[in-house]
């Protein structure tokens, strides 16, 4: 589904990513893991056309987007959730959501014939009652401002108003980031439902252990280069990945604080 | 029979763009890891000026350096590892005692996927778990034994560890008995048990043998032919130097149209010995492997001295693999005996530390009845006394044999021969005469 081949990007002077190649099947849960600085973030905001890509190739569906601006490329449906989640805390939850099938009702328009007719175009009501349905917490909250949410609904609800453009496939930028403990766990169990409905997702974290967990395929990116692939279990199994990411004292996302 | 799907159809009939972006994926991280924690990587790359970064597609591979068999000899024991020994679970060595042994160490990750391979063979060979596969194999510091017996577990097939330290006659009387259906062993050695069931009074009728998969030695279509026919078995050839992998790398489907090689564990290239540059599409050359899902002990581009070609034709069986010739031949002068193989100069060195026998010798390797044997033919030296007792010599033909038989791991026929009579040989003469067919 989606196909990236010797992707390099960077900010001025500096180069991030040094050449990246990497793919993810359609249902798959595909993880990122690496230190900070390693170029994670880096990628996901290359691949969704924030950052401009300086070298290779980023295939989605077959179609290259690696010149695309990025808010066609949520049209095509790959979006991301950003890490430190970027929601309008002065609007309200629903106004959130709403925001997030901005790009969806303008392609929905008659003049964007080039389009693909896809379930993209169903309205966005219709989509906001899915989400309510999948996040019953967004609900109970849909009028109440997003600034006044915890940081783990807060998660909840950019991972909901990304979900509202349909995207079939979903990036999502250290999830884990900032919440307690216990609600990784919830968020985490989002995700794996989220893939049974089908949806494939790349996620990128430094909490190896939990997306590892949940990820069927992995990569260790260290200075903006890839150097383990393979394998969830493979990877957790890699006493390098043990020593580096998972730690001997680190806890499993199941055992309670 | 049931030859209807491989072991893994998802890797073994991947599409080959699919397989494609799977190998650069493997194979840069590959090489970004063995640039990091081998230094003889580090060095070679840096001293071809090869950048990393720009390795864009597979076909760059070919301006990386080459790795030999000296180097990796000249790692031991444990230079070429690229991850600490605390990570290595298991050790084995290539065959010979003298000189030096290459040292592989695999991680537990290279011990699962060494048993997806060598399962996804013996699965394509027809093994399954209604099976009872008897190993006839070495079980010692060389993987082969190992490979083998972690793949058929896998498959869930019971597996006898019979090894080559029990007598030929056990091994038939295990194989009768415990009605087993698949041999793995060496050719040379499956025509020993073949030509030995009359000796031990065991009918062919009596045995349960469906299958035969074979490996570790040069073989011929006659010998192939020989052993279905004597055995009453279909037989499959297998391919898998330890210092790559061990069994597992190839091994033929229920077509027998050559190996199909694990592409997605290695990527493989065929060159021209003598100018490096690869031979053209299906043209006879050097088996080169690299490894690119190996933590323990990564290969890059190393030159196998195995002769083959390569056929990239999809197979009418499903797998997508590149299928290999079996291999025509060595490109230096290994000589596998019994699925041993060793060097002339091993030969060389143990004959030094003997007394009584000059350096001069030949070696003659021949075929009898299927059976592969080795002859070797010395000087006695004339410095020594007594040269007429009939005792004397023939304690020294055997000092010659059980020394080669402790290093080496072969039984060769021992003859001594008058001072100087393969000195005086004209020049050019080999030393090593070949007369097995094919």
């Amino acid at each position: 589904m989606l196909r990236i081949l010797n992707l390099e990007a960077g900010y001025g002077a500096l180069r991030v990513l040094k050449g990246i190649s990497l793919h993810v099947s359609p249902g798959e849960i595909v993880a990122v893991i690496g230190a900070n600085g390693a170029g994670k973030t880096t990628l996901l905001k290359t691949i969704a056309g924030i950052l401009k890509a300086r070298a290779g190739e980023v295939e989605f569906d077959k179609r290259r987007i690696h010149n695309d601006p990025a808010e066609r490329i949520v049209r095509y449906g790959c979006g991301l959730v950003p890490e430190g989640r970027h929601i309008f805390s002065t609007l309200t939850v629903r106004e959130n959501l709403l925001l997030g099938a901005y790009s969806v009702a303008r392609a929905s328009r008659p003049w964007h014939f080039w389009r693909r007719r896809t379930d993209n175009q169903r309205r966005p009501d219709e989509t906001l009652a899915q989400i309510y349905e999948l996040f019953g917490i967004l609900k109970e909250r849909s009028s109440q401002l997003a600034g006044t949410l915890s940081g783990g609904q807060q998660q909840m609800l950019a991972i909901g108003r990304a979900l509202m453009a349909r995207p079939r496939l979903l990036m999502m930028d250290e999830p884990s980031l900032g919440v307690a403990p216990l609600v990784v766990k919830d968020i985490y169990r989002t995700i794996v439902n989220l893939k049974r409905t089908g949806l494939t997702i790349l996620l990128v974290e430094q909490n190896a252990r939990a997306a590892l967990a949940v990820a069927d395929r992995g990569y260790v990116i260290e200075t903006g280069q890839i150097v383990l692939q393979g394998t969830a279990r493979q990877l957790c199994d890699s006493p390098e990945v043990q020593r580096a990411y998972l730690g001997k004292e680190y806890r499993s996302i199941d055992e309670d604080e | 029979m049931n030859h209807t799907l491989p072991y893994n159809p998802k890797c073994e009939m991947i599409a080959r763009e699919e397989l494609q972006q799977l190998q650069l994926e493997r194979l840069q991280s590959t090489l970004n890891r063995v640039y990091r924690s081998v230094a003889f990587y580090r060095t070679a790359f840096d001293a071809h000026k090869v950048n990393l970064e720009k390795l864009k597609d597979l076909r760059a591979l070919r301006e990386l350096p080459f790795t030999t068999k000296e180097d990796l000899q000249k790692s031991y024991p444990y230079d070429m590892f690229a991850v600490p020994l605390r990570d290595i679970v298991r050790i084995h060595t290539t065959s010979g005692t003298t000189g030096k042994p290459i040292v592989v160490g695999y991680t537990q990750n290279d011990l699962r996927s060494w048993r997806e391979c060598a399962a996804r063979l013996l699965t394509a060979a027809g093994v399954t778990e209604h099976d009872v596969v008897q190993i006839a194999l070495h079980y010692s510091l060389v993987a082969d034994g190992f490979g083998f017996h972690q793949g058929a577990e896998r498959l869930g097939a019971s597996v006898i560890p019979a090894s080559l330290a029990t007598s030929v006659a056990k091994q038939i009387v295990v194989m009768r008995d415990f009605k087993t259906t698949v041999l793995i062993s060496t050719p040379s050695h499956a025509l020993t048990i073949a030509a030995s069931l009359d000796e031990v009074q065991v009918h062919l009728e009596r045995l349960h043998l469906r299958l035969g998969l074979f490996g570790g030695e040069r073989w011929s279509d006659a010998v192939r032919r020989q052993l279905e026919q004597q055995l009453r078995i279909v037989s499959t050839d297998t391919y898998g130097p330890t210092e790559v992998l061990g069994p597992g790398v190839a091994g033929e489907c229920h077509l027998h149209q050559g190996l199909h090689l694990n592409e997605d564990h290695f990527i493989v290239e065929v060159i021209d010995p003598t100018t490096l540059e690869p031979v053209g599409p299906g043209e006879e050359g050097e088996l080169v492997l690299t490894t690119i899902t190996k933590e323990g002990f990564p290969l890059v581009r190393y030159r196998t001295s195995d002769v083959t070609r390569l056929d990239p034709a999809p197979c009418p069986c499903g797998r997508t693999f590149v299928r290999m010739a079996r291999v025509m031949g060595r490109t230096d002068d290994l000589i596998l005996v019994q699925g041993v193989g060793f060097f002339p100069s091993q030969i060389e060195e143990i004959l030094a530390g003997i007394d009584g026998v000059s350096p001069y010798f030949q070696i003659l390797v021949d075929q009898d009845r299927g059976v592969e044997t080795i002859e070797v033919r010395v000087e006695i030296s004339d410095r020594i006394p007594f040269l007429d007792e009939v005792k004397t010599i023939e304690t020294l033909r055997q000092q010659v044999a059980k020394r080669i038989k402790a290093v080496l791991d072969i039984d060769p026929k021992v003859t001594l021969l008058e001072p100087k009579s393969l000195q005086s040989l004209p020049a050019g003469t080999p030393r090593i005469v070949d007369r097995r067919p094919g």
